[in-house]
């Protein structure tokens, strides 16, 4: 499943991620710069299993699993609806853990303080 | 087996279809004007700093009652209240005979960095009441908080119990600390302090982007891809881009009171606890003993209706009342449902007190 749909396999999506924010690393210079990267890195990584959890979640809703078979899904419409309810889901579950709670409020902060020091 | 039964040739259909009607959209929206505000009749009655008092003209006989102040959030705009024409709670409340005022906190720049909440509810909040009173002549006004305007509400009557007749919350926390407050549970481990010394004030779009975030896909993509739907319906278009509008038209948040506002509420919950004081004065909910109307939205993502609920037991009021609404937090304002419902229900609940 995750060879053909490469945003199902948490490295591919980590290390675009990652790829992402040590570019902004590499603009960034000093302490509050690397400060940045590394809470990047660390919010990165939880998102990129955020994303898996969805890709899981939606390949579990597209699998005709529920008792008497739930209705097929013959449109895009349908299909991105679907997407978007367990992306959110997935997030709702996720996003709430203590854990993201940290790492995106250190995100802030970091990017806060980066901001700061580019002030005159 | 799964689920997915697409037709190729019924997917090209649907894309094209798709794909007219999303480029149908964008030709409407240029086309269309919605830059003019569409708020009722209104005429500014009192200025504080950059605290604004708006007093809309009566379009409706006098219902007789005490003037309505309403107290909105230090985040985003009033104009949620008076959207446009047809979706407007304002309009409903001034067809019902009520005497409207709105607090309009107006957008806090650099030199408003130090204003506190001791400012806003007690200085700011309190002169636009003592204004109120003044030109009406009545000892105390109606005070309808709506959302983070309704903590600092709560706060005012509880400083200030004479000053308020009947209190009104809408979609209100109240409890920061429920379980299901995705919004709380991130801002309580944000380094607010940290923040407000490096930027001062808290840019809007900071904010925007956290409530954009508690739902990160329904709120975007979900949201822009259902414009095929409204595509050649104008006026819901028109709609849709003054509910953009006002998403994305937020006043950054003094730092003072943001601090404030983090530390006693989000992380410590002291409205709750105890131990909340602002301008030095100890803030005791219990003190409030004027009638209380809670006002809640069942599928509400911002305030859920966990934080809003424990409003209830708070108050030392012996006449409290709650009201669900069936909807979300920017639905109860702007819904269909809502245009009859809500005015309705506040009107007759004030009336009968």
């Amino acid at each position: 499943m995750t060879a053909d749909n490469p945003f199902g396999d948490p490295d591919f999506v980590r290390r675009t991620l990652t790829a992402y924010t040590q570019q902004l690393g590499a603009l960034a210079a000093g302490a509050a710069g690397q400060r940045l990267v590394r809470a990047g890195e660390r919010l990165a990584s939880l998102g990129a299993d955020i994303a898996s959890d969805a890709f899981a979640r939606l390949s579990s809703r597209l699998a005709d699993e529920a008792p008497g078979g739930a209705p097929p899904i013959t449109s895009l419409a349908a299909l991105h609806a679907l997407w978007v309810e367990c992306g959110d889901a997935a997030w709702q579950a996720g996003a709430g853990r203590e854990e993201f709670a940290e790492a995106q409020a250190e995100y802030l902060s970091a990017l806060a303080a980066l901001g700061a020091t580019a002030r005159p | 087996m799964t689920r997915l039964a697409l037709d190729p040739a019924a997917v090209a259909l649907e894309m094209a279809e798709f794909s007219r009607r999303m480029a149908l959209a964008g030709q409407q929206f240029a086309a269309l004007d919605v830059g003019a505000e569409q708020h009722a009749t209104r005429s500014e009655a009192f200025r504080i700093d950059k605290t604004v008092l708006w007093h809309y003209a009566p379009t409706a006989k006098d219902a007789g009652l005490a003037p309505l102040v309403i107290c909105y959030a230090l985040v985003n705009r009033p104009t949620m209240l008076d959207l446009q024409p047809d979706r407007s709670l304002i309009r409903g409340l001034l067809a019902r005979g009520l005497d409207v005022w709105l607090v309009d906190w107006g957008y806090p720049d650099a030199g408003d960095r130090g204003l506190s909440l001791d400012d806003y509810v007690n200085r700011y909040l309190g002169a636009c009441l003592d204004h109120v009173r003044a030109a009406r002549g009545v000892p105390g006004v109606n005070l309808l908080g709506v959302c983070q305007g309704g903590t600092l509400s709560i706060c005012h009557a509880a400083l200030h119990p004479e000053r308020v007749r009947n209190l009104v919350a809408m979609v209100t926390p109240v409890d920061f600390h429920t379980e299901d407050n995705l919004l709380a549970r991130w801002a309580r481990k944000l380094d607010a302090d940290g923040l407000v010394d490096a930027l001062g004030n808290v840019p809007g779009a900071m904010l925007n982007a956290a409530f954009l975030a508690l739902r990160p896909l329904g709120l975007t993509v979900g949201k822009y891809a259902a414009l095929a739907a409204i595509a050649e319906d104008r006026e819901a278009l028109a709609n849709f881009l003054r509910m953009e509008r006002w998403i994305h038209d937020s006043p950054d948040q003094a730092g003072a009171a943001f601090r404030e506002f983090m530390r006693d509420f989000f992380r410590e919950n002291r409205l709750v606890r105890g131990g909340l004081a602002i301008g030095g004065r100890p803030v005791d909910p219990r003190r409030i003993a004027c009638p209380v109307l809670n006002v809640y939205a069942l599928r509400d993502h911002l305030v859920p209706p966990s934080a809003s609920k424990p409003l209830a037991g708070l108050t030392g009021s012996r006449d409290y009342g709650s009201f669900e609404f069936d909807g979300g937090h920017i639905g109860i304002y702007v819904s269909r449902s809502a245009q009859e419902l809500l005015p309705r229900t506040i009107a007759q609940w004030l009336a009968s007190r």
